[in-house]
């Protein structure tokens, strides 16, 4: 097969110099060799106009590259109209692709470790396993297991560095390793931004389209970056139709639910939320804790029970910055070459500065940015009218002052507007028994979490 | 080349070839009509490489020869030109001279026109053009329009013996029409392009009689009539086997006049939820109504009822209003049967006289 396909290389090299580049691309794209047999060569075309204007025009020229090429004489050519993909089954690049740039997924290149975008590293096997993440690795795990049956879209969101990544890649991995012939695209949304802004560039719409909506499986990265870009998104909505009505999975991630997402068309957020959306939250502390085991055995290296406790007690939101603090420990130990022990653990947990993000925080950066968030005026945040649009605010701003800046209640109180410390007790008890029934006042509280640190 | 004919003759072959001649960037000569001027007449041919159009024009033939020039263009000028005799001369590009106005055309050879393949004429197979456009406008519009799904962007002709069956299905709908062909040879399926058969009504528009030749081999479909020649590829790939999902049984059938009807479905469908485009439809067997409501929480809610003859339990039902307006549209009748069996099964619309179409809509389960 490989043999054919250089022969016909090779004969699509001669030609290309002969004949101008539009004819070229038109007549001898999915062109291929179909038999060879003794003498007789038998040309897959695309179409019944390709054979009859190579039978007519290009005969003589096709005719001497093939004994050219064969350094044979006396060659019999047939054509006969046949699909490339359908009869010989190969995906990879012709010469002729590349000379129309088509950037096609490319199945010969799925050997190595990154295929299709996908590290082989993230698999559901090193996931880790939590109340924050359950649903959310349920949910994936039956989309991999039959793709585009159950779960599509999936639809995963959670904070930075909790894991949404891993879960989205693992899904490919996951079908990959079970068929590994399903095509299969990792990308983020930038990448199809991009893609798109070029594939219009360059007049190639129609690759562009070919090529994302022949995958079988299409799982797009932080799909919040596609706000505001209207066109990718009109694009966007027409792939997600077009794989989506063929029972194509289809896995997006990002770092707030859908509804949140501010300028995404509506038809578009109604279809992220079409299937199942599964949200992860950060880990608690045994989570935590097994993270680190897991990562101290694949490096190797052994930590005490002691030390991981206190390492998952200190460092609480995020996953990343857990690994980053492990693999510090691990660098500075092996260097000095020490065993580690609690006190040093200490010392060196403490140059990373534990929470370097909540050193910048005022309460005035949190009044600025709920004021903001809920479109009202300083002096309406710290006033005092009862309304209830206004109260809402107020009392969130008086909940986040106390978590994350821990101020004292009578504190609080006399930063927003001179009030009695047991308005603000109320109204940081009132918002903690709000995050736990109320989503929208959870998804809220998520967001402005992520905003005040900006 | 050198020829007279009637700016008629030559304006009514133009204004059927030049459709397809535009927006190919690939190959510039795409966008051009050949001229090819035989002892007999004037040949007009375009093609965009999946459709083939060829026109005969009649004219007076004093020089054979071949040119191509912009289809788009010379259609336009002859649509402009007055009803006169045109000469056409081939000189440093191509010279066209009616009463009082000469004009040169630049254009390119014809050499690196692409040519038209050619079918063996021996599967003949012959329908009245005015039922095979009548047809076709029953079917084409429940075809999917999604380019990405080549299988169902497409109509399949199935030839049978005494009969062809037309079908298109988007997978939400589905028509079916069966037209009486004399075909005694043997049975073939054929998927045809949506496109080349939108090519084929216009070109059919305003044609009414004599008979369409239909010739075909496992890759091309040539329709030929009065003159036109239009050739196109088919699909290679296998229909949706559809039949299987054409219930045999109903639980409840509603004969109603579809003068009611319609505008029934059209007021209360003002109601439905933005997008969904969902209509409830109710069959009450005793009271024989057929009641059809709709509601959404930003605009209101709406019922309306209308007589109808009900056989079988009472059901109900939850379609795209959109999807039921469609079929009925084709219907050629002043009543329509109405079947369903419950809200997970599609519904049937078939006219009451005209048994040889029919029209499937799936529910919106809720």
């Amino acid at each position: 097969m490989e043999n054919r396909e250089k022969i016909w290389q090779s004969v699509l090299g001669d030609l290309e110099i002969i004949i101008s580049k539009a004819s070229f691309t038109t007549w001898f794209k999915n062109t291929f060799i179909l038999e060879m047999e003794n003498n007789q060569i038998i040309i897959g075309v695309p179409s019944s106009f390709v054979k009859t204007w190579l039978e007519k025009k290009h005969h003589e020229n096709i005719l001497n590259a093939l004994e050219k090429s064969l350094s044979k004489n006396n060659l019999q050519v047939i054509y006969r109209v046949a699909d490339k993909e359908k009869t010989a089954n190969i995906r990879e690049d012709t010469q002729i692709k590349n000379i129309v740039q088509n950037k096609a997924v490319n199945n010969s290149q799925a050997k190595n470790n990154h295929r299709f975008g996908l590290n082989s590293n993230y698999t559901f096997k090193s996931f880790v396993v939590g109340p924050g993440n359950e649903l959310a690795h349920a949910a994936a795990h039956a989309a991999a297991q039959k793709p585009g049956e159950i779960y599509n879209p999936l639809f995963i969101y959670g904070g930075v560095g909790l894991g949404k990544t891993h879960l989205v890649q693992a899904v490919g991995n996951y079908i990959l390793s079970k068929d590994p012939d399903k095509k299969i695209l990792y990308i983020n949304s930038e990448k199809f931004t991009n893609d798109f802004i070029f594939a219009i560039k360059s007049g190639q719409s129609e690759k562009f389209k070919e090529i994302y909506r022949s995958v079988d499986v299409l799982l797009i990265d932080d799909i919040q970056f596609i706000s505001g870009k209207e066109q990718t998104q009109e694009e966007f909505f027409h792939t997600f139709n077009a794989l989506h009505q063929n029972n194509k999975q289809i896995v997006l991630s990002s770092d707030r639910p859908p509804k949140a997402i501010q300028g995404v068309e509506s038809r578009l957020i109604s279809r992220f939320e079409w299937g199942m959306i599964a949200d992860i939250s950060s880990p608690d502390l045994e989570t935590r804790m097994a993270i680190l085991e897991l990562k101290c055995q694949e490096k190797n290296y052994d930590l005490d029970k002691e030390i991981i406790h206190y390492v998952a007690e200190n460092i609480q939101e995020n996953i990343r910055e857990l690994e980053g603090a492990l693999n510090r420990i691990i660098a500075i130990h092996q260097l000095n070459n020490l065993k580690p022990n609690l006190d040093s653990i200490k010392s060196i947990l403490g140059d990373i500065s534990i929470n370097p993000k909540k050193a910048g925080l005022t309460g005035k950066k949190i009044i600025q940015t709920i004021a903001d968030f809920y479109d009202i005026k300083i002096d309406q945040l710290l006033g005092n009218s009862r309304k209830k649009e206004l109260v809402l605010p107020r009392q969130v701003l008086m909940f986040l002052m106390r978590e994350e800046l821990k101020a004292s209640f009578p504190n609080i109180g006399r930063e927003v507007g001179q009030r009695d410390h047991t308005t603000a007790m109320h109204a940081c008890l009132k918002i903690s028994q709000a995050i736990e029934k109320d989503e929208k006042i959870r998804n809220d509280i998520g967001v402005l979490k992520q905003k005040i640190y900006e | 080349m050198k020829l007279i004919c009637t700016q008629e003759n030559l304006n009514k072959g133009l204004s059927l070839v030049a459709n397809i001649a535009n927006k190919n960037t690939n190959l510039p000569i795409l966008n051009n009509v050949l001229l090819r001027a035989e002892k007999d007449g004037l040949f007009l041919i375009t093609t965009d490489l999946e459709i083939g159009i060829k026109v005969f024009v009649r004219g007076k033939i004093e020089k054979t020869g071949t040119f191509t020039v912009e289809a788009k263009l010379l259609n336009n000028l002859i649509s402009l030109s007055s009803k006169d005799n045109i000469n056409i001369e081939l000189a440093d590009g191509l010279k066209i001279k009616s009463k009082n106005q000469e004009t040169i055309i630049k254009g390119l050879d014809a050499d690196d026109f692409p040519l038209i393949p050619e079918i063996e004429k021996d599967n003949k197979i012959e329908i009245s053009c005015a039922a095979l456009k009548k047809s076709l406008s029953q079917v084409i519009f429940a075809a999917s329009s999604d380019p990405s799904r080549i299988e169902i962007n497409a109509v399949n002709f199935s030839f049978k013996k005494g009969e062809l069956i037309l079908a298109a299905t988007d997978s939400y709908r589905l028509a079916e029409k069966k037209i009486k062909i004399t075909n005694d040879k043997k049975e073939f399926d054929l998927i045809i392009p949506l496109k080349t058969l939108q090519e084929l009504s216009r070109i059919l528009s305003d044609h009414n009689e004599g008979n369409l030749e239909i010739y075909f081999n496992e890759n091309q479909i040539l329709f030929a009539f009065d003159g036109v020649e239009l050739i196109s590829r088919v699909i290679d790939g296998k229909y949706p086997d559809y039949s299987q999902i054409i219930p045999a049984d109903f639980n409840t059938s509603c004969l109603c006049d579809v003068s009611e009807l319609v505008p029934a479905i059209k007021s209360v469908s003002l109601f439905c939820k933005q997008g969904i485009n969902d209509v409830r439809l109710s069959f009450d067997a005793q009271k024989k109504e057929l009641v059809i409501e709709s509601a959404s929480s930003g605009s209101g809610a709406s019922t309306a009822k209308i007589k109808g003859e009900i056989n079988g339990q009472d059901n109900n039902i939850v379609f795209n209003y959109r999807y039921l307006l469609d079929g009925l549209n084709q219907l050629n009748s002043s009543e329509v049967t109405l079947k369903i069996n419950n809200n997970y099964s599609p519904g049937l619309l078939q006219s009451k006289n005209e048994k040889d179409y029919l029209y499937l809509v799936m529910p919106i389960r809720q």
